[in-house]
């Protein structure tokens, strides 16, 4: 059989007509959020994969990544990197992704089971699996990393209680208590298609470039299925679109509403592509402009034209945004570093000299002189407690507005007698569109002072999961002391001079 | 001004890489590839197409559609065909 016929035979007459069951009582969301179907059977997915080969090409890709991760694990890897503070980004990624990828598990598993269209739920099911391998091999660094260094040692604790990790998780939570079409939309299109790439593939460089060669495989091991995801996004996208006309608002309501939530998941991202690791592949502003400025509005977004989609609703500001994301998020990280497991640190002069060339028009000017005072200990940075987070996304309210950086982006609305803020007017519209949906949202402050996290201080790190030691600066940690220890054990600390030799 | 499209490929793969962009250039010579660290960006005006025979004459041995799934990280276009002797990635399809 040749690729089409094995999918067809293997794939795509999976689905039958129940006969004792009502169709509408098996699939009862089919038909909540107003999407009109004609013929969904005729569509594929663009891979067209069979579960054979799906299996054989996944353990291939395990194989490889594997053979990476006991190299790096027996060679001590962690000690080689160019800088350990690396790790403190890798604990960032720990928060913002590897919860999400446990999420998108579940919420891939919650659509195919709700729509009942072959092509998706084979699609669905493949990317189900995909997401608990990504979770898996994620968690297998963290574990090296937790014989060595701190935070991670109450990991699954940590994951489901500290209060930065609202982020991802708010975002998980309100794509699966969608109908399943704005799910496949706010997943497989907004967050895999728009913007994975720039996850995995600068953060992957910028691995490989301070050394740490478990990571760079993994990011690489993740991305390679997510070709597979994109594609998924953008059949789903087309299919709904060319189904009926009726679908096209309802599609542009969504995409307008998930681009602006998975662009605010990343911005924990961009400081991960601008300022943890010590030699950077690229720049947040070039990734943006590159994978979503050229490729996806560029490209994609001038080819859905002729179905009526224009541009997501907050775009623009996501352009105007670019040259303050990252500094704006890394001050964010550097306010709370007392209160989270991914520590911040003091940056150094090679920092200065690179964001200040990246970011001609706005490093040296809005965020520098925070940085410095923070290095000359003149400013106590750390705010006594949790901040006052975004009602939507969950991130602190500290965001500029980009026309005005001296002034903050802060947002307000009043809904039922209470008054929520925002970061931004992008998620202030999410919450307008669904107040009764967004309206109990957990603010961690709120949830501190109600003792939800116990009854003290020391009580709420235990809820964490981990010791104030264990957060803070890193150059000044024991972590950093480490670091430098386990590079004296091993001889990295030694420079030969040629001179003395010859 | 046509978009492109096109693909990042994981330089992990090696020789298989290098093959795939030779075959890509031999048939379109408008094809770019562009090297940004552990992968390399493909990329051509409209459309891209590959050639499961022409991977095979680069490489000289025998080579299946599904060793694209390893090494093809990311790509930007529609996949409009795929199957085991090519794979074609275009808009407007």
């Amino acid at each position: 059989m040749n690729t089409k016929q094995k999918y067809k035979a293997l794939t795509r007459d999976l689905m039958w007509e129940p006969k004792s069951v009502d169709m509408r009582r098996m699939f009862p969301l089919v038909a909540v959020e107003g999407i009109h179907l004609k013929d969904p059977s005729r569509w594929e997915d663009p891979f067209r994969m069979t579960f054979d080969q799906y299996v054989r090409i996944q353990s291939e890709k395990d194989h490889l990544h594997h053979a990476i991760r006991s190299a790096y694990e027996v060679n001590y890897g962690h000690a080689r990197v160019v800088d350990g503070r690396w790790f403190e980004g890798v604990k960032a990624f720990a928060v913002a992704v590897q919860p999400a990828e446990y999420a998108a598990h579940r919420l891939m598993a919650y659509i195919g089971r709700n729509i009942p269209i072959e092509a998706i739920r084979f699609a669905t099911f493949n990317q189900a699996v995909d997401e608990l391998r990504h979770a898996q091999i994620e968690i297998k660094h963290y574990a090296d990393m937790s014989k060595y260094y701190d935070g991670l040692h109450a990991y699954s604790k940590t994951n489901e209680n500290l209060w930065f990790n609202t982020v991802p998780k708010s975002f998980f939570d309100d794509a699966l208590t969608a109908g399943p079409f704005e799910a496949l939309i706010a997943i497989s299109f907004s967050f895999e298609y728009v913007f994975t790439n720039i996850l995995f593939l600068p953060f992957s460089s910028s691995a490989a470039a301070v050394g740490d060669e478990h990571f760079a495989a993994m990011g690489k091991s993740v991305q390679s299925d997510e070709s597979r995801h994109m594609a998924l996004g953008m059949a789903a996208l087309k299919m709904l679109l060319e189904e009926d006309d009726r679908n096209v608002p309802i599609v542009q309501k969504w995409i307008d509403k998930w681009y602006w939530r998975a662009y605010r998941i990343f911005s924990v991202i961009s400081t991960l592509v601008d300022y943890y690791p010590r030699i950077r592949s690229i720049s947040w502003k070039r990734a943006f402009e590159m994978y979503v400025e050229e490729q996806v509005m560029g490209g994609l977004f001038r080819d859905l034209k002729r179905y009526g989609i224009r541009p997501p609703r907050n775009f623009e500001d996501s352009v105007k945004e670019k040259e303050h994301y990252s500094h704006a998020t890394m001050r964010i990280l550097e306010h709370y570093k007392h209160a989270n497991y991914f520590r911040g640190f003091t940056l150094q002069t090679d920092d200065y000299e690179w964001l200040g060339n990246e970011y001609p028009n706005t490093f040296k000017r809005y965020y520098e002189p925070f940085f410095r005072k923070m290095d000359d200990n003149v400013m106590a940075v750390a705010p006594p407690g949790l901040p006052a987070v975004c009602a939507v996304c969950q991130i602190p309210c500290e965001f500029p507005d980009p026309d005005h950086p001296e002034r903050p982006w802060t947002q307000y609305a009043e809904y039922n007698d209470k008054t929520h803020m925002f970061c931004s007017p992008g998620c202030k519209q999410i919450f307008l569109d669904e107040p009764q949906k967004y309206q109990q949202w957990w603010w961690p402050a709120e949830s501190y002072l109600n003792g939800e996290f116990g009854g003290s201080l020391e009580e709420m790190f235990k809820y964490f999961g981990f010791a104030p030691e264990e957060a803070n600066e890193y150059y000044t940690s024991r972590d950093y002391h480490r670091w430098i220890r386990y590079r004296e054990e091993l001889g990295l600390d030694k420079r030969f001079d040629p001179k003395v030799v010859s | 001004m046509e978009e492109y499209v096109g693909m990042d490929l994981d330089k992990n793969a090696g020789d298989m890489i290098s093959a795939i962009i030779e075959a890509l250039q031999e048939s379109d010579e408008r094809v770019v590839a562009d090297d940004l660290g552990v992968f390399i960006k493909v990329r051509a005006p409209g459309r891209m197409e590959l050639r499961r025979e022409a991977v095979e004459d680069k490489l000289g041995r025998v080579w299946s559609m599904d060793d694209l799934q390893v090494c093809m990280a990311s790509y930007f276009g529609y996949i409009q065909d795929w199957d085991e002797d090519h794979v074609i990635i275009a808009w407007g399809a």
